[in-house]
């Protein structure tokens, strides 16, 4: 279904894409994971044709992405983007009609109205997408990719800024269609969005795709992560120093909403290392006003890959 | 099943692009705007004309709706070379630009369908121009002729043109404000070169009759003269010039032999198919002037008249029958009287020579100009602008009918 060999974007000297070779069978629903920056927008707008690769080939559907067979391989993808965009000055109808008429989609209206009803959106058709929430967007971007009954679906990021339930909706949906024998390629930075509904995942990072695994084999290597949310009443920088030369704390990084007093300390071991934490804190002077565990592992815990978690994604696992 | 060629499916998607930006524009402010301020601009220039026959009795006019409309047409392709600009801008600001070539669109049937959806703006405003002319021709009388379909398409043209240099400085541009300057800095250098261009204007003429430069073909033009109130003399040069005039007037005809020339001689390029023509001579071996009136002809005599001042403080002339017997001296002037009158629209005249033919370019059109109250054609300027408001005061209310599905507790 998909297929790259080399694929390659150079920046000027920096490289966004490495030599790729990417193997989506047809029917499958392959997840493309890597923390962001990794390439992997990049790679589905070389996919998309709408960047140009500086080197490498890409075939869809079995043949070349050429200019002669652009719009004929267009037609036959659906696409949901990180942001989704609509024309807000527009009825969601309005949108979607335009987009029937952009892939000559047959039976439009029947169809535009089966969708939505499916996505209980139906109530909405005459309201401008500037009014949707964010989820309702989601699903409205959903409505629009598969407007035209596309064989793929490449989704970039779809649960970004979803609430629970709607990375619940989203993954109901990815998987429906699969079941319709829609192939799904989703990229993501989210372990938790691919659980359970991707096949296979590969992990990319600088561009690299480093391997590729079944999810649950990704989760394994995942599992001995242990994180500690601690709350500090007075934090000073050499207490954040010493935390962070603990030999089992891989590093602590600040929370946004902490006022500065809150963090999230790494570790490296599967043990659990409060005691640990709380001598040292103890011991330069520092108060603990809150300590809680949390494993990476949790149901309904949206899982970000950063760049730390990239070794153990790869240790040991099967290359692509 | 063969497939669609490129060409075809690029068609398509600009047809798909176009359709939208069509909807979209018309549910905007901007175009209906543009066209009640290009039409109230056109009234005014026909105001102006219209009174300047009331005030004078006579004004000699070859295409008197070519300026109203070159003006809306001016007006109406900056604002296409803007919209079109900024719309490109604001799609790719919004991420739309982006998600439509997730689908079944390229570059090039993206600026297609781009221009396609101004090229359909400019064709249904120039539409709407040339009626409200037609209507305002109605009243007026002023001739509306095919000459203005002619100008009409030229300016379609033209404006299409420049809404495909707007795209290609959206292209080059990452903001609104920036297409903004970037257009405004090729429009100021387009009028500054215009300007470097028509340099000296009229030079030609003053240097003809003096007799400087060489004259490559003769023909036939009229001074025309009201009976009264008159300080200086209309000329109709052109055979497309029209002689209109005020309802009840009466006028005097002399024809003149005029001289053409090159209109630019100074210029090393030459612009040698642009002509101006001069006055040189009057014609003392004419016919009798014919006046078709369509359902009949009738000739008129060349004959001699006297001129008057008026007394009073307003420097005024009146034209009166010479009277041969008892005028001392000679006639001041000798030519073919007209009436016009509020039996007829216009009719057209030519002159014979002493043999009873036509003589070559002694055509010409008189139209009666009758007492209208022209601030009654601001209406049709104000017409796009009521059209606009009803369209998206509904719009919007309906809009505000369905939001009303995210939040039904407040009505």
């Amino acid at each position: 279904m998909i297929r790259t060999k080399d694929l390659t974007k150079r920046y000027g000297e920096s490289i966004a894409v490495d030599a790729l070779n990417l193997h989506v069978q047809p029917g499958e629903i392959y997840g493309l994971l890597g923390p962001k920056g990794a390439g992997k927008t990049t790679t589905l707008l070389m996919l998309l044709g709408i960047l140009p690769p500086t080197s490498g080939s890409i075939f869809l559907f079995d043949f070349p992405l050429t200019p002669e067979r652009y719009f004929a391989i267009k037609r036959r993808i659906g696409v949901v983007g990180e942001r989704p965009c609509f024309y807000d000055d527009m009825t969601a109808q309005e949108n979607l009609r335009f987009v029937a008429r952009l892939y000559a989609v047959r039976n439009a209206r029947e169809r535009i109205e089966r969708l939505m009803e499916a996505l209980k959106l139906s109530s909405l058709l005459d309201v401008c997408p500037g009014d949707y929430s964010p989820d309702m967007r989601q699903k409205l971007a959903f409505v629009r990719a598969l407007l035209p009954d596309p064989d793929l679906l490449i989704l970039d990021e779809p649960t970004s800024g979803l609430d629970p339930c709607g990375v619940g909706a989203v993954r109901q949906l990815v998987q429906a269609q699969n079941q319709t024998g829609k192939t799904v390629l989703i990229s993501s930075c989210t372990l938790s969005d691919l659980e359970r509904t991707a096949h296979r995942v590969g992990i990319v990072h600088h561009g690299r795709l480093l391997t590729q695994d079944a999810v649950a084999g990704l989760w394994a290597r995942l599992a001995s992560e242990q994180q500690i949310e601690l709350e500090l009443a007075e934090p000073k920088p050499s207490l954040l120093t010493a935390l962070a030369q603990l030999p089992s704390v891989r590093g602590v990084e600040g929370l946004e909403d902490g006022e500065g007093r809150r963090f999230t300390v790494h570790l490296s071991g599967g043990d659990d290392a409060r005691a640990e934490l709380s001598r040292a804190v103890t011991g330069q002077g520092g108060t603990i006003v809150a300590m809680q565990h949390r494993s990476r592992h949790q149901e309904g815990v949206a899982v970000t890959i950063t760049e730390k978690d990239i070794p153990r994604l790869t240790t040991g696992a099967r290359h692509g | 099943m063969k497939r669609p060629g490129i060409w075809h499916s690029r068609w398509h998607a600009a047809l798909a692009i176009q359709r939208r930006d069509l909807r979209a524009t018309a549910h905007r402010f901007g175009p209906y705007v543009t066209a009640s301020v290009a039409m109230a601009a056109a009234t005014a220039i026909l105001q102006r004309d219209v009174r300047s026959v009331q005030d004078r009795g006579l004004y000699v006019l070859a295409n008197p709706f070519a300026i109203p409309f070159s003006s809306a047409a001016i007006l109406t392709s900056i604002y296409l070379a803007v919209a079109s600009a900024t719309s490109i801008v604001r799609e790719r600001d919004r991420g739309m630009l982006e998600t439509l070539f997730h689908g079944p669109v390229d570059v090039v049937a993206y600026q297609l369908g781009k221009c396609l959806a101004q090229m359909s703006v400019c064709v249904l405003m120039t539409t709407a121009y040339l009626v409200a002319l037609w209507l305002c021709a109605l009243v007026t009388n002023f001739a509306f002729d095919l000459t203005l379909m002619e100008i009409a398409i030229l300016s379609v043209a033209i404006t299409s043109a420049v809404v495909g240099i707007s795209v290609l400085v959206s292209t080059l541009c990452r903001r609104v404000w920036s297409v903004s300057l970037a257009l405004a800095a090729v429009a100021l250098a387009c009028l500054g070169a215009q300007l470097g261009h028509d340099y000296v204007p009229g030079l030609t003429k003053g240097l003809a009759e003096m007799g400087v430069l060489a004259s490559h073909r003769q023909g036939l033009g009229y001074q025309v003269v009201p009976q009264e109130g008159w300080t200086r003399p209309e000329r109709a040069d052109d055979p497309a010039d029209v002689i209109y005039a005020r309802e009840g007037t009466v006028l005097y005809l002399q024809p003149y032999v005029k001289e053409r020339y090159l209109e630019e001689p100074q210029s090393e390029a030459g612009h040698q198919d642009r002509w101006a023509w001069a006055h040189a001579w009057p014609l003392e071996e004419a016919g009798n002037l014919i006046l078709d009136y369509g359902h009949q002809t009738v000739e008129v005599l060349a004959r001699p008249y006297r001129v008057e001042q008026l007394p009073g403080s307003v420097l005024r002339y009146r034209v009166v029958d010479y009277d041969p017997v008892a005028e001392a001296g000679p006639p001041d002037l000798v030519a073919y009287q007209l009436f016009v009158d509020a039996n007829h629209a216009g009719y057209h005249l030519w002159l014979e020579d002493p043999d009873g033919e036509m003589m070559a370019s002694s055509q010409r059109q008189v139209r009666r100009v009758p007492e209208a109250n022209t601030w009654a054609l601001y209406f049709l300027a104000g017409l796009p602008l009521t059209i606009g408001a009803l369209v998206i005061i509904s719009r919007r209310e309906r809009l505000a009918a369905s939001r009303r599905v995210l939040s039904p507790g407040k009505e």
